[in-house]
């Protein structure tokens, strides 16, 4: 292999880490951005769709279709937190901070009684590699880039023109007016936290095939799609693509040298400072 | 109590928990005599129940209580004071341990020249402790990072350093460091019993007074603004982020000061003290004693830490889940913890007994 | 030099001046006014001064000496104090408390706050006492602040600032939401700390610019329109045209 293959194998693989990046940190910062909600269970709403998956794969469904349903079972649990418990708390950021906690604990632990601690295995939709630069590239990672694509347009565009996306504009502007307006502001909150959730789940199960799926799985996807949260910005949907490009374009980098510990501890370091010199996130505009 | 319908006492008992006051709790002024007296009575009274339970071991157990509500008496002056909710605590309470399991094994050849006394050790682990605080508060205070932005950081922190630790040999890789000497000073070393219980509940102690004495100043009164609102208070000339890198030295040296007792208490360190479990376990000692109030930590973590001493029969998965629980039932009731109820019921017998004063009912 | 000069100070948002070459200079303690209609950068200018937004063009003098890189907690601990327009208190503590606050903070020594100020156990309460008597919040010195009337609310913003025992006070809209009982005892207020105090007041009310201030600034579509006295201001032409000020229905002196 010649060294310019090398290196487009390596940026096409750290495209792949983008993307799944992208896709494991949107739901976030829906939430993050719109709700001044962080979900500390996000995590575990990736892990739930990675068990969805497993558990459908077992019964024979494509997992294809496996992570369709992924998506639907954790907008369902989003939906059920969001009305029965953060819908309680009126507005303390930092309690529903403490109540999503609480949340992935019990989620957590409720898993690993069902599941056991053992890893699971998923099996990935489709099989076999494409030559790719000569060598070969996994199809199925090809796959989830393509459709990360896909989703993540989908996603902006859907918070950007539809009446929807309008409403979720206005009440994260201003709650009051909004409402005032005859915006059904909590329909927007649980809504727009039943996508995120779903984008999560989602992103579970697109992951599966690729990691060990075990209960504490979620914690990782936490801490990465919160840095990449901070590093973009928040309020900004393509501030998160931007972060993630950032993050998951360093800790690509940084792994091909290193153990990629020390690759999340370095990552770590640079959205430290980042957030020092720049608070608002590189890609918002203050 | 004289007699009280089922429905009136539940009514009543709601009325005590009410809503929250979340991050606009008052905290009392009590004074840091009274303060450190109930701390050091609830600590005795800790290690007299356990010893009459469980013997020896139950009173180094009762130890290893004081000492994470050490960890949660940091936790509070930073989560409880300062106002700003650390998921990284573990970092600090980490490094204090640590820093005496290095210092007192000789671990670290460039600092050999400071001997292998415990307490080198000790002061070592409080000021490495101390110094990562400020650090760490200094990056952050400074990047104006707060709330939820706060908590996300201190958690990448902990879980990261965590799991650097434990790739690393320095800090026992994935079996930790055993071996670790107990305290003593001269001759004299403790190891254990009665002894070890008497210097962490004295430590305890004279740390809950100076804690208190010190947020009874001025100091305090501008920690509860910067907490309150911070941006009035820099209108009004507050330097906020320096307070800010003070409150957080002096949590982390706390927690370190807890980290140094635990290492020397159960004489292993292992790397998943650097972590989240610490680290978020802390917060839920605090939330379930009562934040701002010091002595609350200290109850809440010896009863969350008993509580699962005495469910440990029971797979740890249903501990785990129960905690999650408690927090999700702490945080939509509402209140302060155990001390919060306690004030609160206190200030509803009193006011019960202000009304009524001609009736021939008797006062309870 | 004068205590306050601003220079050529503008300030844009988008595409939007809402400052544009403002000059303007006030003579140690006297009260000056600043009046305009809505939206003509009143508010804007005290943010500017405060240093909760820097300037695009200009800069902002304090006894000659240039703030453009001060913070506003540094700005505070110079000598300038603000009330905002929107109430923004403590509300969780107490009045004393507040005013407390306002005393101490901007102490930036720990060896002050901890060892000094007067006893350890906080302001003493003659200080505090004599703030919440000049705001006539005495009675409820030990009530949340949340739980006070609007009113009462602007005259501990004020007590608040006045602890912080400043040269130039800022006071934006003062008698907002207040009748004509309280407008005169702020009215009252502000002359007294005349002289000792210089006061820069941003004001609808006609009544009371005339009643305190020595000279006032109009401001329009964020330029200076004109600078005077209250009565060569009140008959200009251009300042009626500019807007009608609310004064003239309520004559209350």
């Amino acid at each position: 292999m010649s060294d310019t293959q090398v290196i487009l194998l390596q940026l096409l693989n750290t495209l792949v880490t983008i993307g799944v990046l992208v896709l494991a940190s949107l739901g976030l910062a829906i939430i993050f951005g719109l709700m001044d909600v962080l979900n500390m269970a996000h995590g575990e709403f990736i892990m739930l769709g990675g068990y969805t998956v497993v558990v459908t794969s077992t019964w024979g469904v494509n997992p294809w279709v496996g992570a369709i349903l992924a998506a639907g079972v954790v907008a369902l649990v989003g939906v059920a937190v969001e009305r029965g418990l953060l819908g309680r708390l009126s507005g303390r950021p930092l309690d529903a901070l403490l109540l999503t906690w609480g949340l992935a604990l019990i989620l957590r632990m409720l898993i690993q009684v069902i599941f056991g601690a053992a890893p699971r295995t998923a099996v990935a939709p489709v099989v076999g590699a494409v030559s790719v630069f000569g060598t070969p590239f996994p199809l199925y990672k090809l796959c989830v880039l393509g459709l990360t694509i896909v989703v993540t347009i989908a996603v902006l565009l859907l918070f950007r023109y539809p009446t929807f996306g309008m409403k979720v504009r206005a009440t994260l502007q201003d709650r009051e007016m909004a409402a005032c307006l005859g915006v059904k502001v909590r329909n927007v909150y649980t809504i727009s936290f039943a996508i995120g959730s779903a984008l999560a789940g989602f992103a579970g199960a697109l992951l599966a095939p690729f990691i060990s799926v075990n209960p504490n799985l979620g914690g990782t996807y936490l801490v990465n799609g919160f840095m990449t949260v901070i590093v973009g910005g928040l309020g900004s949907l393509i501030g998160t693509v931007g972060g993630s490009a950032v993050i998951g374009g360093a800790q690509g980098a940084i792994a091909s040298f290193a153990s990629s510990v020390y690759a999340q501890v370095i990552v770590l370091a640079i959205a430290i400072v980042v957030v020092r010199i720049r608070p608002q996130g590189i890609f918002t505009r203050r | 109590m004289a007699s009280l319908g089922s429905s009136r006492l539940r009514r009543g008992i709601a009325g005590l928990i009410g809503p929250s006051d979340g991050e606009g709790a008052r905290r009392s002024k009590e004074r840091p005599f009274a303060l450190a007296s109930k701390t050091l009575l609830f600590a005795a009274a800790v290690g007299v129940a356990s010893f009459f339970w469980g013997g020896r071991g139950g009173v180094d157990q009762a130890t290893l209580w004081l000492i994470f509500g050490m960890l949660a008496v940091g936790v509070d002056v930073w989560w409880g004071y300062a106002g700003l909710l650390s998921f990284g605590h573990g970092v600090f309470f980490g490094l204090g341990a640590f820093g005496y399991a290095w210092i007192t094994t000789g671990s670290l050849p460039w600092f050999s020249f400071l001997g292998q006394t415990p307490l080198a050790g000790a002061l070592f682990g409080v000021v490495a402790a101390t110094a990562m605080g400020a650090l760490v508060a200094y990056f952050l205070s400074y990047g104006r990072v707060t709330g939820a932005y706060f908590c996300i950081v201190t958690m990448a922190l902990s879980f990261l350093l965590a799991a650097l630790a434990q790739g690393t040999p320095l800090f026992g890789g994935f079996t930790g460091l055993g071996g670790v000497p107990p305290l003593g000073i001269g001759r004299f070393s403790s190891s254990g019993g009665a002894a070890m219980l008497a210097i962490v509940a004295v430590t305890l102690t004279v740390a809950v007074y100076l804690l208190r004495w010190l947020l009874n100043t001025n100091l305090g009164r501008v920690i509860d603004g910067s907490r309150e609102n911070e941006t009035r208070i820099e209108y009004l000339g507050a330097n906020v982020p320096k307070l800010r890198v003070m409150m957080m030295a002096l949590s982390a040296a706390v927690s370190g000061l807890a980290g140094v007792f635990f290492a020397a208490h159960s004489g292993y360190v292992s790397s998943d003290l650097l972590g989240m479990g610490i680290s978020t376990e802390a917060v839920i000692w605090v939330a379930v004693g009562g934040r701002m109030t010091l002595i609350g930590p200290v109850i809440g973590a010896v009863a969350v830490r008993a509580a699962g001493y005495a469910l440990s029969g029971v797979a740890t998965s249903f501990w785990q889940l129960f905690l999650g629980l408690v927090i999700v039932i702490l945080v939509l009731v509402g209140g302060n913890g155990i001390v919060g109820l306690g004030r609160a019921t206190t200030g509803w017998i009193r006011g019960k007994m202000a009304k009524k004063p001609a009736v021939g009912k008797a006062p309870t | 030099m004068s205590i306050l000069e601003a220079r050529d100070l503008g300030i844009r948002f988008g595409g939007l001046w809402a400052l544009k070459g403002v000059n303007l200079s006030l003579t140690d303690g006297e009260v000056h006014g600043l009046i305009g209609p809505n939206g003509s950068g009143k508010s804007t200018f005290f943010h500017l001064v405060v240093g909760r937004f820097a300037p695009t063009t200009g800069e902002v003098l304090y006894r000659g000496k240039a703030l453009t890189r001060l913070s506003p907690s540094q700005r505070a601990r110079l000598g300038i104090a603000i009330k905002f327009q929107i109430t923004s208190l403590f509300e969780g503590l107490t009045v004393a408390e507040n005013i407390e606050i306002g005393i101490v903070g901007r102490q930036t020594s720990m060896r002050q706050l901890v060892w000094g100020g007067s006893g350890r156990g906080g302001p003493s309460r003659e200080d505090n006492d004599e703030l919440l008597e000049l705001v006539g919040l005495q009675d409820r010195r030990n009530d949340l602040a949340g739980n006070l009337s609007h009113g009462q609310k602007q005259w501990l913003e004020i007590g608040m600032a006045l602890a912080t025992d400043p040269e130039l006070l800022l006071l934006d809209e003062p008698t907002s939401g207040m009748g004509t009982e309280e407008t005169r005892k702020t009215a009252e207020l502000v002359l007294r700390l005349k002289g000792s105090r210089t006061i820069l007041v941003i004001e609808h009310d006609m009544a009371f610019v005339r009643q305190v201030a020595d000279s006032i600034t109009v401001l329009s579509k964020g330029e200076v329109l004109t600078e005077g006295t209250y009565e060569s201001v009140k008959d200009d032409q251009r300042v009626i045209e500019a807007y009608l000020g609310k004064g003239r229905v309520r004559d209350a002196s």
